[in-house]
């Protein structure tokens, strides 16, 4: 006895119109799902690089440019030395906030007696170091500190004079708190264009079914090609 | 011409031919999507990370220049402070430093920072400097400038330098490679392009899965076959399919999630995430492949189709728990349940193929219905392996939860609609004593260690190792498609290809060896070298070895034991197969709890080498003389009864997977006729 069955879909057209709605359905939000996977694990792998470069160089930059701060300047005369760093701390730390997403902000501090004094900040927001307490950043090898927000990083390195005692504290701040609100427009941008991509593209993929009917019915009529 | 023209766009593509032009019209538009997708992404991206650079080319610059304000530009002299470095497509790397003075028209050398043996002991003018050089030189200003010269292309931050006097004396130029300037991690690199092809294929199959499930459930069944059958072999291979995809996917997400948790600090700090792993694995393999004598229970009191629907509900309804409380140790506990409601999807499936194999067609021998829920269960393998990564990475646990959940009461109404009828299996239950004896006898015992425990630890390697191996190197989850596609296309199209060509190629005890040798050496090779290019090689070798049985174990193994023990041959070859994924999900698992993944991996790849190479030594050193004329059926038979043990001992009589003997070798799904 054969057990070879033919499956074929049922006449009635019913179902043919559910399964054609299923799959086309299926279609459309299956791609959907996928170019949303796509485009989320590219923007997180993306913004974790970018972070990562933005930490680097903030690092970089607090490690090199306070190797120009002397403490024994900031010991002997604070004023001065605020006079003097005013101008050389925005020609080291460049910031054209026209060009760059990533934007610097820097403090700079004395330090005496437990507490912090501000000697110059580039911001009036977004600087942490009076906020933090001084155990966190005064260790005994005078490391810098990092501290790493949602949307910024900063990095406060401890500045010592001759003597080797921590007299003041520089803080270089990097935000990228953009790099949320860029990932959100491209993806948008990514999904309407995939969404009318489909659309089109079922279209065009139905015009291999409709053209042949549509001929067919013309002829019905008596049209002549 | 014309007639032709005419006739294609009055003609619309039927049958197979349409389904075939929905799938490559599926796979294309799924493709090309993915790959503009990523690669305006990366455009954008690219854009954000290049500009990084700028500022950090010119700021690095400024701070260079500042330093040396004052200083003596000469040649010999040295740079005051650490050259900085950056960070390019994964890497951290040190900037070129290079100081020069105003010479005439041109800029001369006097410092750099670049290794010495690429330095010459030559004056040194800067070649391919631009306006801008001369720019910054005179308008004190830092600049970010392209230049090329004989060693390669770069992007430079440009400073000048105040002298003694405050005019410039010279110039600072801080490089960096234009490649590295460009160059990204996260681009279209190689494993992510195989995860788009992944991606694709995946939906394509599920696409081709989905239409034959509505094609079947609209078609009229054969009622003149008995109930079980009459939806035929793509019935049974649809429930094989959506099973696999529902029951992969839970496995595969226990270590992106406890990973996951970890970081979030959800997990004591004490205890290395690999631990939780290792122990989630277990469970859920414990769960899955153990308590058979409670599965023979519930299916035995409730019927086989009622216990299935009860253990869909309360799979979907743990699965659901276990992710909106968002506790770990409550998601560990459940994954034990988890894993036996999943279980019983695959012991349905067990019944099915006995219960129909016992009625006596030809094309539902049971190696047949294996052979079809095997085709099933890897490409549901592959799907649910994309669903899991691109679902949890993007939608998180609770998505996937409901989505494995929505997929088993999709398995649950194919069940009720296709399997109309299936009794429980009757036979006798392996006792434990039965069990210790068959597995520790000389060769029937270690034929089971060798080739049948060793494929479930195998399945252990694809669902707890791979996973936490690619979390390791750092790939997506939905990466590990890829890998299951190549072991299924490995395995199930060029192996058998290959075997169907030269059907007369290697007998059983030959596929035993070659896949002992692939096994063992695949394993080796990624010991020496885990990463995840080398893993492609690994599975390759895997899915190789593992296509070679196709399905004569059960009855080769039937064929060593005395009459009287037969029927436990397939109790003793599943609990040999659980133990291995038992086995496997721990010992893979805890691979990871080593610092050093290498030597771990060594040893155990030891271990699965003795495994592996057992039954093939123990053929080798207790061979039976080869008698000189070919052994007949009623001598075997003899020679079975004089022996005492009955697990034992006497094997390959036949020459397995020739065409000489018959009963492995006539299926033939042409013109089924009932025996």
């Amino acid at each position: 006895m054969s057990v070879h069955s033919e499956h074929q879909i049922g006449s009635g057209s019913s179902a043919t119109v559910l399964k054609i709605i299923v799959l086309a359905l299926f279609a459309v939000i299956t791609a959907i799902v996928a170019v949303s996977f796509a485009a989320h694990h590219m923007r997180i792998g993306f913004e974790k690089e970018y972070m990562h470069q933005v930490n680097v160089k903030i690092e970089q930059l607090a490690s090199t440019s306070s190797l120009l701060i002397s403490g024994d300047e900031i010991l002997a005369d604070p004023a001065a030395a605020q006079t003097k760093y005013a101008s050389v701390l925005p020609a080291m730390l460049i910031d054209s906030t026209e060009e760059n997403q990533s934007h610097k902000i820097y403090g700079l501090y004395s330090y005496s007696g437990g507490t912090l004094t501000p000697l110059l900040q580039s911001s009036s927001e977004g600087l942490l170091a009076t906020q933090i307490p001084v155990s966190d950043w005064l260790t005994t090898d005078a490391a810098a500190y990092k501290i790493e927000n949602e949307g910024q990083v900063t990095i406060l390195t401890p500045i010592k004079d001759s003597q080797g005692k921590v007299v003041a504290l520089y803080e270089a701040s990097a935000t990228y708190s953009f790099v949320d609100a860029y990932g959100n427009a491209v993806e948008r941008r990514v999904l309407k264009s995939v969404l009318v991509a489909v659309a089109a593209g079922m279209v065009l993929f139905s015009l291999q079914f409709l053209i042949p009917a549509i001929v067919h019915k013309a002829r019905g009529k008596g049209v002549s090609y | 011409m014309r007639n032709f023209f005419l006739s294609s766009i009055t003609t619309s593509p039927r049958g197979s031919r349409s389904l075939a032009a929905q799938l490559g019209y599926c796979f294309v538009v799924i493709l090309v999507v993915l790959v503009v997708v990523s690669m305006t992404i990366t455009t954008a991206y690219s854009a954000v990370l290049q500009q990084d650079h700028t500022d950090s080319l010119q700021t690095t610059a400024a701070v260079s220049a500042l330093s040396l304000s004052h200083a003596t530009l000469q040649e010999g002299m040295g740079f005051p402070i650490p050259v900085s470095t950056y960070f390019s497509a994964g890497d951290t790397k040190s900037f070129t430093v290079n100081i020069y003075t105003k010479a005439g028209n041109s800029f001369l050398r006097v410092y750099t920072s670049a290794p010495t043996e690429s330095v010459t002991t030559d004056q040194v003018t800067l070649d391919g400097a631009g306006e801008e050089y001369r720019k910054a030189f005179d308008q004190q200003e830092a600049v970010v400038v392209s230049r090329s010269d004989n060693s390669g292309s770069f992007v430079a931050g440009v400073a000048p330098i105040l002298g003694v006097d405050g005019t410039v004396s010279g110039l600072v130029e801080v490089l960096m490679p234009e490649s590295d300037f460009s160059a990204t991690q996260n681009g279209l690199s190689l494993s992510w392009i195989f995860t788009m092809i992944s991606i694709a294929v995946a939906l394509s199959i599920i696409y081709f899965e989905i239409d034959k499930l509505l094609t079947t459930m609209f078609g009229q069944p054969d009622r003149q076959l008995p109930k079980i059958i009459r939806y035929g072999l793509s019935g049974c291979q649809s429930i094989a399919f959506f099973s696999s995809m529902a029951c992969s996917i839970p496995p595969l997400v226990i270590s992106s999630y406890l990973i996951a948790a970890e970081k979030s600090g959800k997990l004591p700090p004490s205890i290395p995430a690999s631990a939780f792993i290792m122990l989630g694995g277990f469970l859920l393999s414990v769960g899955f492949f153990g308590f058979s004598s409670l599965r023979r229970f519930i299916v035995r009191r409730f019927t086989t189709r009622i216990s299935l629907v009860i253990s869909i509900f309360t799979a979907f309804l743990l699965l659901v728990i276990s992710s909106v409380f968002s506790n770990v140790y409550l998601y560990l506990i459940l994954l034990l349940p988890i894993g036996f409601c999943l279980g019983m999807v695959f012991y349905f499936q067990r019944e099915y193929r006995l219960y129909a194999s016992r009625l006596g067609y030809e094309e539902f021998s049971e190696r047949m219905i294996h052979m079809t829920q095997y085709t099933g269960y890897l490409l549901g393998a592959c799907v649910g392996s994309v669903l899991a990564g691109i679902i949890f990475e993007r939608f998180g646990l609770v998505a996937v939860s409901i989505i494995c959940g929505c997929i088993l009461l999709i398995v649950g109404i194919q069940a009720l609609l296709f399997v109309q009828h299936c009794p429980p299996s009757s036979g006798m239950p392996l006792h434990l004593p039965n069990l210790l004896y068959a597995l520790t006898s000389r060769k029937s015992g270690s034929f089971v260690w060798s080739s049948v425990t060793t494929c479930g630890i195998q399945i252990a390697f694809y669902f707890v190792f791979l996973p936490s191996f690619l979390n390791m190197v750092g790939l997506s989850l939905a990466t590990i498609s890829f890998y299951f596609i190549l072991f299924s296309f490995m395995g199930s199209v060029v192996v058998h290809s290959v075997l169907k060509l030269f059907p007369n190629m290697i007998n059983m005890q030959g596929r035993i060896i070659l896949s002992a040798i692939l096994q063992a050496s695949g394993l080796l090779i990624l010991a020496f070298i885990p990463t995840a290019k080398v893993l492609v090689i690994t599975v390759t070798l895997m899915g190789a070895a593992l296509g070679l049985h196709e399905f004569h174990f059960l009855d080769f193994y039937r064929d060593m034991l005395r009459d009287d023990k037969k029927t436990l041959a397939r109790d003793i070859l599943e609990r040999g197969l659980a133990a291995g994924v038992i086995l496997g999900s721990a010992g893979y698992g805890a691979l990871f709890l080593s610092d050093n993944i290498r030597l771990a991996l060594i040893l155990f790849t030891v271990v699965m080498a003795v495994l592996l190479f057992a039954y093939p030594l123990m053929t080798l050193l207790y061979a039976p003389a080869k008698p000189d004329h070919p052994v007949h059926p009623d001598d075997l038979h003899a020679f079975v009864h004089e022996d005492q043990d009955p697990y034992a001992d006497h094997q390959d009589p036949y020459p397995y997977g020739q065409n000489s003997y018959k009963p492995y070798n006539q299926d033939n799904r042409e013109g089924g006729t009932r025996q």
